[in-house]
């Protein structure tokens, strides 16, 4: 049997004593950390929820958030994880599209469980303490959970339209953690830091990938991301950093004032996005005994690949190695694998697919095409090309590609090149359409410079962005990866404020 | 540059200017409750290119380790942190 609670319950037998979750004021062994979801799995039965039940967590970065995702697993519910600021609209559509049974949030320091209109305090888990240790198995709460069950769903934002629910089953999970943790050097005895919010899934399986490596995972709030970060890592003394890409950016800004400011750092990963390789490079040589891992993935399959330690550094640009266990092709237009080096579609096939979208057939059939009606296989919609040795190249997603006088672009290759320009700190492309020049965003805090002669060394022709504009403030979606949809809106905007004064201007 | 100690009141001025810099907005002037995250809509990496726009203002150099997001949330107490860190510079 494949359920996530069963990787608890198995870590907490061998080693009951071990941390699992910690923040500065509160740590969490794994058998504490059992015994407390088992509670609140008493508690979640108690107010009617069943096996199958959705239930929405305002996922604070907060050992709470954690329990609550064991006891829904424990009572075979499926958590639905969502970022504490979601607005309201946002978060009554999704409770509405996945009919939630209940949704569990932290307001002015209270969990509150909303079920409906009528609302009750969740008892607090941290200060229920068991009188004496009993042996507590969360697999034995509910043993009719199948590792087909429905575990978790995870929102994410379209290209198109409103946010559509990856659903999960604890196979699909248990599988993706297994292969992860397979290829990332966490060790036994590491800690984690997790600055990531806990409704990105990149945060998430954090707290499953320290349980089945033996580490521990420190949670901090995702407000220390920028300014606060040196500090808050410095004062966990963490091991591993899983960051994205601004986390890198505004850690090189640091570390280079304060070098080998992080001697326990050992490592850091990177999703979301290509990481600047300056902000990297700086990094290396600020603490010498840091290593990296690049990684590629979409919630859809949570994982694609992973580059072993420090590979980018023999292979530029990769985003490293399929999973054990699962395959990826490059495809081209008609589905037909392409050879090594030619740039396609990314095709993922494994056992760490999830289930698709919840209550979206059209979308689902789309993405997880079949086969001869039998075979599905994930179309991920990011492009890139694979070399001899099967590594990974991403370029990254369908509509970072564009093409230009029959010419296929990347917006990422073209803001991986502004970024070596060590005057540019990030660097957005936003692709051109309809009355929409191609516009490199850029933001270069000692200020604004000809960029295009730095870019037109590195990159064709056609390539080349037909405006650069310089902005001090890059903006970035709740999880952290740099806005390009924000840039759009904003372009669009002044286009639509343009177009009305020029029409009054041509009445006046 | 200033090279004499910073009051609070100059401190407060001249997070206005870095703000106004950062943002390229009109700031008005600053009371020391305001919070800089919900009034501003700043975030922790804005908090820290507005940080490094006033080290260049003022000549101070920061400890990335004496670096707490606590310090910066309201505009008294990053006020206060830029008079000290002035007056140790």
């Amino acid at each position: 049997m494949a359920l996530l609670h069963e990787r608890l319950d198995r870590a907490a037998t061998t080693e009951p004593e071990r941390i699992a979750i910690e923040t500065d004021s509160v740590s969490l062994s794994l058998s504490e950390l059992a015994e407390r979801a088992h509670a609140m799995a008493i508690w979640l039965s108690e107010q009617g929820v069943e096996r199958g039940d959705r239930i929405i967590i305002q996922a604070k970065n907060d050992p709470i958030s954690v329990v609550l995702i064991y006891a829904i697993s424990a009572v075979g519910g499926c958590f639905v994880p969502v970022h504490p600021s979601t607005p309201p609209e946002q978060l009554a559509y999704i409770e509405g599209n996945s009919e939630a049974r209940l949704v569990i949030s932290h307001v002015a320091g209270k969990w509150i469980a909303r079920d409906g209109n009528k609302r009750q305090n969740l008892p607090n888990p941290l200060e229920h303490r068991p009188s004496k240790v009993v042996q507590t198995q969360l697999t034995k709460f509910d043993p009719d959970i199948v590792s087909e069950d429905l575990a978790c769903m995870i929102y994410t934002s379209g290209s198109t339209g409103r946010p559509k629910g990856v659903t999960c089953l604890h196979r699909q999970m248990t599988f993706s953690i297994g292969a992860i943790a397979e290829a990332l050097d966490y060790r036994v005895g590491d800690r984690i830091f997790c600055a990531l919010p806990l409704s990105f899934d990149y945060g998430l399986y954090q707290v499953f990938l320290a349980i089945e490596s033996g580490a521990s995972l420190w949670l901090d709030d995702p407000e220390v991301g920028g300014l606060g970060l040196f500090k808050a890592l410095k004062n966990s003394e963490a091991h591993v950093l899983p960051a994205v890409p601004p986390m890198i950016d505004a850690l090189a800004v640091m570390s280079k004032r304060k070098p080998s400011g992080l001697p326990k750092l050992r490592l850091i990963t990177n999703t979301g996005g290509a990481p600047s390789p300056e902000s990297i490079k700086t990094l290396r040589t600020a603490l010498p005994n840091l290593g990296f891992q690049l990684m590629y993935g979409l919630t859809e399959c949570k994982r694609v690949s992973i580059t072993p330690v420090d590979g980018d550094l023999q292979r530029p640009g990769t985003c490293g190695k399929p999973l054990r266990g699962t395959r990826v092709e490059v495809v081209d237009d008609t589905g037909t694998p392409l050879p090594a080096g030619e740039v396609g579609e990314f095709v993922v096939y494994g056992a760490n697919m999830m289930a698709g979208y919840w209550k979206d057939d059209d979308l689902t059939q789309q993405t997880y095409r079949k086969q001869h009606a039998t075979l599905p296989r994930l179309h991920s919609g990011d492009y890139g090309w694979m070399d001899e040795e099967g590594y990974l190249y991403c370029q990254g997603r369908r509509d970072d590609i564009f093409k230009i006088r029959g010419f296929r672009v990347s917006c990422s290759e073209i803001e991986a090149a502004a970024t070596e320009a060590p005057e540019v700190h990030h660097a957005v492309m936003v692709p051109p359409a309809k009355n929409r020049a191609a516009t490199l965003f850029v933001c270069a805090p000692s200020g604004e410079f000809d960029l295009l002669p730095f870019l037109a060394n590195r990159l064709e022709r056609h390539k080349l962005p037909e405006k650069v504009r310089f902005i001090d403030d890059m903006p970035r979606t709740a999880n952290n990866k740099y806005d390009r949809k924000a840039l759009i809106s904003l372009m669009e905007a002044e286009r639509a404020k343009k177009t009305t004064t020029e029409g009054i201007e041509t009445y006046a | 540059m200033l090279d004499k100690p910073l009051t609070q009141q100059e401190a407060r001025e001249q997070l206005r200017k870095a703000l106004a810099s950062v943002l390229e907005e009109q700031i008005p002037p600053l009371s020391d409750e305001m919070n800089l995250f919900s009034e501003f809509h700043l975030d922790s990496m804005s908090m820290l290119e507005t940080l490094m726009e006033l080290e260049d203002m003022l000549g101070f150099h920061v400890d990335p380790e004496e670096l707490d997001i606590k310090d910066f949330e309201t505009v008294g107490g990053y006020s206060s942190f830029l008079v000290s860190v002035k007056d140790a510079a």
